[in-house]
């Protein structure tokens, strides 16, 4: 097992230090970005750059859910560069067998969420704490926000996982696309013929209210509810995951090209 | 066979750093910024997050002046066949909250009305939160663990006894916590004999916990269980406690006694029992080679 770990580690390194340094690219970018555009404009660029951050927060926030899509992305690769027949049929023959190799990957990606979210709240901590102390701005945290969202991926990571050992990387992620297809076709039909509001400015800012509730943790109490369960059932998902993954591994092997 | 000598120079040394890496910055910070400030809210987040470390950069530090080593870490998680500990670290502080805040309203009575106007859905949303956010803060606590739990208390049992190391370890770990006491930490500042009982009140509050996170680290031979609880401690358990006692009618009645002495109560009684646990726990017998 620790093995198997050390082994991810090494092979998927680079995902580690994306977890690390992603957050902090997108936490810093907005404020370098106000910074430098800032030059020549302004007698004190940095306090223009942190007001302009404090003021334009949803810029900041678009940041982060960047981010977080950034990372819930390469969290997939972690099971696509070893679907390989020889190497699956290797595996099967080692004294811990598959599920040790699979509890490796599953512990890996929690390792790796776990260094997400501690670079998204010592960046945040630094950066507001630089705010006030140099210009007096209370700027907004958000690191709760994205602890939530970090259960969101894993919960549907937890769903990719297990596709993907069901039926092969390539075939799971056909299936997962014929998936969002399916959702992206019945959308496009509501947009086109369904029940819209009169109004679609007013839903579009009701969804961004609710996106600014949920970061500023002014949520309704069933939404409250909602992620409050989020982590067990999460969690609980993902385990489900690991067991199904562990128990169809070999079936989906049979589906990989190489 | 380390000596007591040895033993006592390293304790000597690991409380110097602790003391001073958190001592320092406190004062400065209580002094230019004031508690309220980078305590109570979000401003200096960074510093006031940085200085729990404290204890953890003393354990390394103390390592490496002493040319200890690194060996017995306690980093490791050991899941492996303590899972009840886990669950124990989880639960128990909660409980304790649920408990005190029983006790409180058995005592005090009760409002009728709701006074803060939340729901039942509200209340189960804030304590599902806190039941299952809190333990993830544990990274903010381990800091501490690391140190006290990890080190100290292993440079302390064998100078004292188990029975010394709860009390003096306790005393020790309720004294470090003095500038934040001082500015009205955990007590506030409107209480008989301010601040002395206080630092009394803290120190007898740090042995009762210190018992339960000691035999935890010594049960599992891992900080995290210990990081887990104090987690709850700090993050969850008042939330649950608040939500359970928030009919007690406020009245000018001693604040302490009605908000700390009365809803620890609990978590006294279960430290007697972990201190029973800890004193008549056999040890582990060694096989022949």
């Amino acid at each position: 097992m620790k093995g198997w770990l050390y082994k991810e580690i090494r092979h998927y390194r680079y995902l580690l230090f994306a977890a690390l340094l992603v957050p902090a690219f997108c936490i810093w970018m907005p404020l370098l970005l106000d910074f430098f555009g800032g030059i020549g404009e302004r007698s004190a660029p940095l306090h223009y750059a942190f007001r302009s951050l404090y003021d334009q927060s949803a810029v900041y926030f678009l940041y982060l859910i960047m981010s977080l899509l950034i990372i819930g992305m390469l969290l997939l690769t972690v099971f696509v560069l070893d679907a390989t027949k020889k190497w699956a049929y290797f595996v099967g023959t080692t004294p811990d067998g598959i599920g040790a190799f699979l509890n490796a990957k599953y512990l890996f990606v929690l390792i790796i969420c776990a260094a997400f979210y501690l670079s998204v709240f010592w960046n945040e901590a630094l950066l507001i704490t630089i705010g006030y102390m140099a210009y007096g701005i209370e700027l907004p945290g958000i690191s709760d926000f994205v602890l939530m969202m970090m259960f969101l991926i894993l919960l549907l990571r937890a769903a990719d996982f297990a596709a993907m050992a069901r039926f092969g990387t390539q075939t799971g992620a056909r299936v997962k696309g014929y998936c969002l297809l399916v959702i992206f076709v019945v959308g496009v039909i509501w947009l086109l013929f369904g029940p819209l509001p009169d109004d679609f400015e007013s839903a579009l800012s009701n969804v961004f209210e609710f996106v600014t509730k949920l970061i500023n943790g002014t949520y309704s109490e069933q939404i409250g509810v909602i992620i409050g369960l989020l982590p067990p059932v999460a969690l609980l998902a993902y385990y489900l995951s690991y067991k199904l993954s562990c128990r169809f591994y070999m079936k989906g092997v049979e589906h990989y090209e190489k | 066979m380390k000596s007591k000598a040895q033993h006592a120079k390293r304790l000597v040394i690991y409380l110097l750093f602790a003391f001073g890496f958190a001592w320092i910055p406190w004062i400065l910070m209580n002094r230019f910024w004031g508690y309220e400030e980078w305590f109570c809210t979000s401003h200096y987040i960074f510093f006031a997050n940085l200085t729990l470390y404290a204890p953890a950069l003393a354990n390394i530090l103390t390592r490496l002046v002493t040319k200890e080593g690194f060996h017995d870490m306690k980093l490791r998680l050991r899941l492996k066949g303590h899972i009840p500990h886990y669950l124990t670290a989880w639960l128990l502080p909660i409980s304790c909250a649920l408990l005190g805040g029983l006790l409180v309203t058995a005592i005090y009575g009760r409002n009728n009305g709701n006074a803060d106007g939340i729901s039942g859905m509200g209340a189960t949303a804030a304590v599902l939160q806190a039941v299952f956010y809190a333990p993830l803060r544990a990274f903010l606590t381990l800091g501490e663990e690391f140190g006290w739990r990890g080190y100290m208390n292993d440079k302390m049992k064998p100078l004292f006894g188990t029975a010394g190391t709860v009390l003096i370890g306790g005393t020790i770990w309720g004294i470090w916590h003095a500038p934040l006491t001082v500015e009205g930490h955990n007590f506030g500042r409107d209480y008989a004999g301010y601040p002395y009982t206080g630092f009394l009140m803290m120190m007898l509050y740090c042995i009762c916990l210190g018992t339960v996170l000691m035999w935890l680290t010594d049960h599992t031979g891992s900080v995290f269980p210990a990081a887990v609880f104090h987690a709850i401690v700090n993050f969850g358990a008042p939330t649950v406690f608040r939500l359970i006692a928030r009919g007690v009618p406020q009245t000018a009645e001693s604040s302490v006694l009605k908000e700390f002495i009365v809803p620890e109560l609990p978590i006294v009684l279960f430290s007697i029992l972990f201190l029973i646990l800890l004193l008549f726990r056999r040890k582990p017998v060694q096989k022949p080679i």
